[in-house]
This record gives structure tokens, sequence and C-alpha cells, in this order.
């Protein structure tokens, strides 16, 4: 990534902080994904916006107070939608729109008095069979160690972990509009459009990936 | 007061009475006394963030709530009911007719006085039925946070392969990925301090 640190200073040139609290921020989330639940657009239920939305009590730590005396116990918060999720098993509670498209997220924020600061947040939406991309998920790093080569901070996965593109950052309530609101497949206007047909490429993509990953073919052709 | 009490937190109550909005229901939540002030506030805040237009009645002010209650043209009245004494009580048993409202009226009490409640407005607390709900105490608060840190705790541990002292020891040498995953980490361990390592 050495070449692309003025695209790095891009993608995180808006600000990570805000005025607020963790309180308020939960309740803005919740009623983002609320007032989706009342229009229909997640079949998720109102009850179960504000048992998933959450923010995560740290374990006690014994060295706090020590921490406090030298002015380093950073107010470090989790805000979490859904549960962790890394198999991506729809078993685990997450948020659901109506066309099946289901996602959850995470986030780190440091509170300040009055101000909140985000530090990281990963945002993972999986998508219907046929929408291009099995998942979308949008990354925000910690920033990176001192003079240490400089992976992009801010990223999006498009149906893969390995692959990463350039992302704004974004708040997390620009996120959740995003995930219920966005990411659809296209729609028709006015004039009647039927569906855009896979080319062959994407069909021998598909079918080649299929077998890759059923360890039928190997790549060069090689049989498992 | 848990044990016979169903607890609710402070937004899943206020979604219960948001959800009766425009109906005439009438509520009871039982909070700890050193928390009553608060968490009347933070009540009066998540009916606000469900578009519920609430109007606070304050403490100790009868003669405000019957007032109120034939005035008032709020969707909610959010009485704090903390300093109700006996008598309070009894005065609102006789006059509960002058309690109707085509809108919600949440009594916030403490447990010391719901107990006084029972006893003194029996006719009131009848026609509450089931809309009576606790504040969660600390025990159960705690036992369902633990228990949800832990679950995405167990579910890193999985994910990475690594300990959570080898996390630890990763961030105080500066090695730790930056991933989203492992700052979340660091934060339910209690470390944030390690994240700006």
């Amino acid at each position: 990534m050495r070449d692309l640190s003025d695209l790095q200073a891009y993608t995180l040139g808006r600000s990570v902080t805000w005025s607020g609290s963790a309180k308020q921020l939960l309740r803005e989330l919740r009623n983002v994904l609320r007032t989706a639940s009342n229009a229909r657009a997640l079949v998720t239920k109102p009850q179960d916006v504000l048992t998933y939305v959450r923010q995560i009590e740290p374990r006690q730590n014994a060295l706090r107070p020590q921490l406090q005396a030298l002015g380093v116990a950073h107010e470090a918060i989790a805000i979490v939608g859904g549960d962790k999720n890394f198999g991506r098993s729809a078993e685990l509670k997450h948020f659901r729109r109506r066309d099946g498209a289901w996602f959850d997220f995470s986030l780190t924020l440091r509170e300040s008095t009055g101000t909140l600061e985000l530090l990281a947040y990963d945002f993972e939406i999986r998508l219907p069979p046929g929408y291009g991309a099995p998942f979308v998920r949008f990354d925000l790093n910690l920033p990176e160690h001192r003079n240490e080569e400089r992976e992009l901070r801010s990223h999006a996965h498009f149906g893969s972990d390995d692959l990463l593109v350039p992302a704004p950052v974004m708040k997390p309530d620009e996120l959740l509009k995003l995930f219920i609101y966005g990411l659809q497949k296209e729609r028709n206007y006015g004039i009647q459009r039927m569906d855009r047909s896979p080319s062959d490429f994407e069909r021998d993509w598909l079918a080649e990936t299929c077998e890759l990953m059923n360890g039928v073919r190997l790549p060069g052709g090689e049989r498992s | 007061m848990d044990s016979f009490l169903h607890t609710l937190d402070p937004a899943e109550f206020a979604l219960r009475c948001a959800a009766s909005e425009g109906d005439a229901a009438y509520l009871l939540y039982v909070v700890p006394s050193d928390q009553s002030a608060a968490l009347i506030e933070e009540l009066r805040l998540e009916l606000l963030a469900m578009d519920v237009a609430v109007s606070a009645v304050g403490p100790r002010t009868t003669d405000a709530l019957l007032r109120a209650a034939e005035t008032d043209g709020a969707n909610a009245l959010l009485v704090d009911a903390t300093g109700f004494d006996a008598e309070d009580w009894r005065l609102l048993d006789r006059r509960r007719s002058s309690l109707q409202r085509r809108a919600v009226t949440v009594l916030v009490t403490t447990a010391e006085h719901f107990a006084d409640s029972m006893r003194h407005a029996p006719n009131l607390m009848s026609w509450l039925g089931a809309e009576v709900f606790a504040f969660p105490g600390l025990e159960t608060q705690q036992g369902k946070q633990a228990r949800d840190r832990e679950q995405r705790l167990l579910a890193l541990r999985a994910w990475s392969g690594l300990t959570d002292d080898a996390i630890l020891e990763a961030a105080a040498a500066k090695t730790l990925p930056r991933d989203p995953e492992y700052a979340e980490w660091l934060v339910l361990l209690g470390r944030g301090d390690l994240l700006d390592a």
C-alpha cells in the first residue's frame, strides 16, 4: 500500500469525532433500526432491535485505579448489534431485511465528557443469492503503529476477506442506513427492464469457484 | 423485587409505553431509590427518542399529577412517584377515576413505596393489573452483561486461535494487528488503555 498514502488520507478525511454520549448513540442506532422495522424495511421486531443493539461492559480491570492515577484510563467502549459471527451463521442474532439480506455490526469508541471518537468498526451484510457478492463488509481499523507500513485503515470487502478496496470512513448511523435502504438490487424505472443476465464470464467464474471450494479441481487443472 | 416482578431495562420499558400510545394505559416502574432521578430522566429520553411526546410530573405532587391528568395533552405522562407516602397513595386510590386519560401514564416508584402502593391503593393497583415492571437488579444486570461479554470473547478466541494473554502481550509489544476485532477484544478485557499502544 506504499503508493496509496494520499488515498488513505482522503478516505480518512472526515472527522471521526462528534459530540454526544454512548447512551445517545445507542438510542440513535436503535431508532434507525426501529424505524426501519416499523416501516417493514426490516423484518426484525422492534423488541429485538432493543436487545440486539447494546453496549458491552468490559471486564473489571485490576489495573484501572493505577491507570486512572496515571491519567491513561481511557473510556473505551464497545457497542454492538447482533452476535459476533465469524462463521456467517444465520442462527446467531442479526438484523434481517425484507429481501432476506441480513447484517450485524460492532463499534469501538472512546467516550470523553460530551464527545465520542470512533476508533474501529466492522459492519457486515450477507446478501441473497444473485446479488453479485455473498457479503459486503466495511471495516475501520485502528490507526497503524508508528513507522509501520500503512494498510488502508478504512476499507470494504466485497465477497472476499482477502481483497479490500478503499472506502470513506462513515458514521455508524450512515452505515446502518446504507445496509437497510441501500445495497439493493437495481430497480426498474419507468420503462420495464429485465434483470441484467449474467455474462458467460460470470457464469464460468461462479462454476469454477464452486469447483475450487468443493475441492473438485485445483488451480492449474489438478484434481484433488 | 426481581423475584416476582417482570424486569425490563428503561429502553424496553419505554418501548412498552410507546406501544400503548394513543390508548388509556397505566404502567408502574419500580426502580432503586438511589438511581430514581437518573432512571426517570433516562425513561424520558428513551420516550422522546421514540417520538413520544412526554410530560414529566415532578416529585411529591399528587395534586400536580391529578391536574396534569386532566389538562396535559402529552401522549405520555411520566410521574415521579418516588416520594409518595401512604396518604398520597390513598388519595390516588380514591381519585383514580381522575387519572383517566386517553394517553399513557407512567408512575415511577421505589421498592419501598411500591409496598405502600399495594397496601394503600389496592384499587389503583388492581387497575394497573399486569403493567407493573421493575428495573433489573444489579446481579441480574451484571450476570447478563458477563454472559454477553464472555460469548463474544469466546467467539474472538475461536476465530483467532489466540488467548487473551497473547492478545495483551501483542498489544503491549505494539505487534497487535489493527483489525477492528482486536480493538473490541482489548475493550472487552478492560484494557482499552492498550488501544493506543
